[in-house]
């Protein structure tokens, strides 16, 4: 069963296209990683799974339920961690995970037992707008388990974190995934999606471009004047392909 | 888990944010104290500067804490939503099951708290420093909720406008409760206006609402019909507007701070 299905998605702002008529399909369990440079729509696609945009044609079904239709019923059951997330001041780790809890209805507990999962067990009186970066993102990691998600976006949720932090997180996003939660993850790191994800998309100028796991998409640029591609090889000559040429 | 599950839960978490918030926050604090005392002390001072008539003295303590109502009833939600948009956490907020009007009624639970704590400040000070007491308490309590549902129906314009002009609203919003309590007639009657501005006054359910405070010194009649005849359209007017704003604030990828 898919957890995530879009059909023919395209989104316009102000007569600019952002998304043209976009497919992707996420089987349960699975992390699919959707690479593109920057303003190729990575960000609008999870925005409008997530019942956060509108889309302008096309369908999006999360967890089975048509999006538009079952907006709130789809929202209980996702959530998200994007990097460069803003954080309310003056809030404990604690405090806000709190407040999250009761928007989510969590079981009595939960927040306990998301701050030890996270490894925030030890800073959960600390105010979040603190925190480092890579502790900032244990924190977010932490909200998104509240909901004990089915399906959980990552946009780029490891920019900006030093090594040991973005492996950390990385490790993290492994367990979640081993526990059954399906996981949408964009990322500018190759190795970290080659790392994460099963299948990959490679989005630009609002299209998709290519998929498939990582083998696959390279053996798509194989050649003799690129014998052992790398998925960056990948990435940068799918994605600067001009726009008439057909879908791969 | 079901988005039905617990709409209370989602509402308690609006006024749980706001506790944490006003708790943390010396600013917001000022808002039950230092603001209000102002309000209250210079206008009651004010009139008792030029008269002992205690209807002058009720109808500043009943007009000012019907002002601080609806001003609380309006702002507590807003002011939510947009901590949480300016601090780049609102997309967290959105992506919950969260329904506007659990929004709004949150904000209420706080504002009803606040407004405890300010009508205890009000009618204490009242009743020590100038003999004031409400002559019809059961009257003065259906005006000041009165002035409650006024706040609101401001309060869901002011959502309404939020998800529409998101960083830009919140000047707009802010003014909204004191230019309403002037147009009003919060401490005098709207025939003090010139005539289009008092046929737009006596389309306002505030006007009926303050006018229901007064009425309970003897300062104009009540007319409980004329609040519901204004307050019922302007709740589904604002009802109407916050839907579509929503609708279109989704459609034009203005409800969240993606980047």
């Amino acid at each position: 069963m898919n957890a995530v299905e879009a059909r023919g998605v395209s989104k316009s702002f102000r007569g600019r296209p952002a998304l043209c008529g976009v497919d992707l399909a996420i089987r349960e369990g699975e992390i699919q990683g959707l690479l593109g440079p920057n303003g190729a729509g990575k960000t609008t696609l999870i925005a409008i799974l997530a019942g956060l945009i509108a889309p302008d044609a096309g369908q999006v079904a999360v967890c089975g339920l048509e999006v538009r239709r079952h907006l709130h019923l789809v929202q209980a059951q996702i959530n998200m961690v994007r990097g460069f997330s803003g954080v309310l001041e003056k809030f404990t780790a604690r405090e806000l995970l709190n407040y999250y809890a009761l928007l989510y209805h969590a079981p009595a507990g939960r927040v306990g037992e998301v701050l030890r999962r996270a490894g925030l067990w030890e800073r959960r009186d600390e105010e979040v707008a603190h925190f480092s970066s890579g502790w900032r993102q244990r924190f977010f990691i932490a909200k998104a388990l509240l909901n004990d998600p089915r399906v959980l976006f990552l946009d780029e949720p490891t920019v900006g974190l030093d090594l040991d932090a973005a492996q950390a997180l990385r490790d993290l996003v492994r367990e979640i995934n081993r526990q059954g939660c399906t996981i949408l993850l964009t990322t500018h790191y190759m190795r970290e999606a080659e790392e994460l994800c099963g299948p990959i998309a490679l989005i630009a100028r609002g299209r998709i471009v290519a998929r498939g796991d990582a083998d696959t998409l390279k053996a798509l640029v194989h050649g003799p004047d690129l014998p052992d591609p790398t998925l960056e090889d990948v990435f940068l000559r799918l994605t600067r392909q001009p726009l008439e040429q057909p879908d791969v | 888990m079901s988005d039905r599950s617990a709409p209370w839960l989602r509402i308690l978490a609006q006024a749980y944010h706001i506790a944490v918030a006003l708790r943390r926050d010396s600013f917001r604090l000022l808002d039950v104290t230092l603001w209000p005392l102002v309000l209250f002390l210079s206008m009651a001072l004010f009139a008792a500067s030029f008269t002992r008539d205690p209807k002058a003295i009720g109808v500043v303590v009943l007009g000012a804490l019907g002002w601080r109502i609806i001003y609380h009833f309006q702002m507590e939600a807003v002011q939510l939503y947009m901590d949480n948009y300016w601090m780049g956490m609102i997309d967290h907020l959105m992506i919950s099951p969260l329904r506007w009007w659990e929004i709004i009624l949150g904000g209420a639970l706080s504002a009803v708290a606040k407004i405890i704590v300010i009508a205890v400040l009000f009618l204490g000070l009242g009743r020590l420093m100038f003999q004031f007491q409400p002559p019809d308490p059961l009257a003065t309590l259906f005006g000041f909720l009165a002035c409650a549902a006024c706040g609101l129906v401001l309060a869901i314009f002011s959502l309404g406008i939020a998800f529409l002009k998101r960083g830009d609203a919140f000047a707009f919003i802010f003014a909204f409760p004191d230019v309403i309590a002037v147009i009003s007639g919060v401490f005098y009657p709207v025939t003090v206006f010139p005539v289009p501005v008092q046929a737009f006054a006596r389309l306002l359910p505030t006007t009926h609402a303050f006018d229901l405070l007064k009425a309970t010194l003897g300062l104009a009649p009540a007319h409980p019909g004329w609040l519901f005849a204004t307050l019922l359209p302007w709740l589904a007017a604002a009802i109407l507007f916050t839907n579509l704003a929503l609708a279109r604030a989704r459609r034009d990828g203005k409800l969240v701070k993606m980047k």
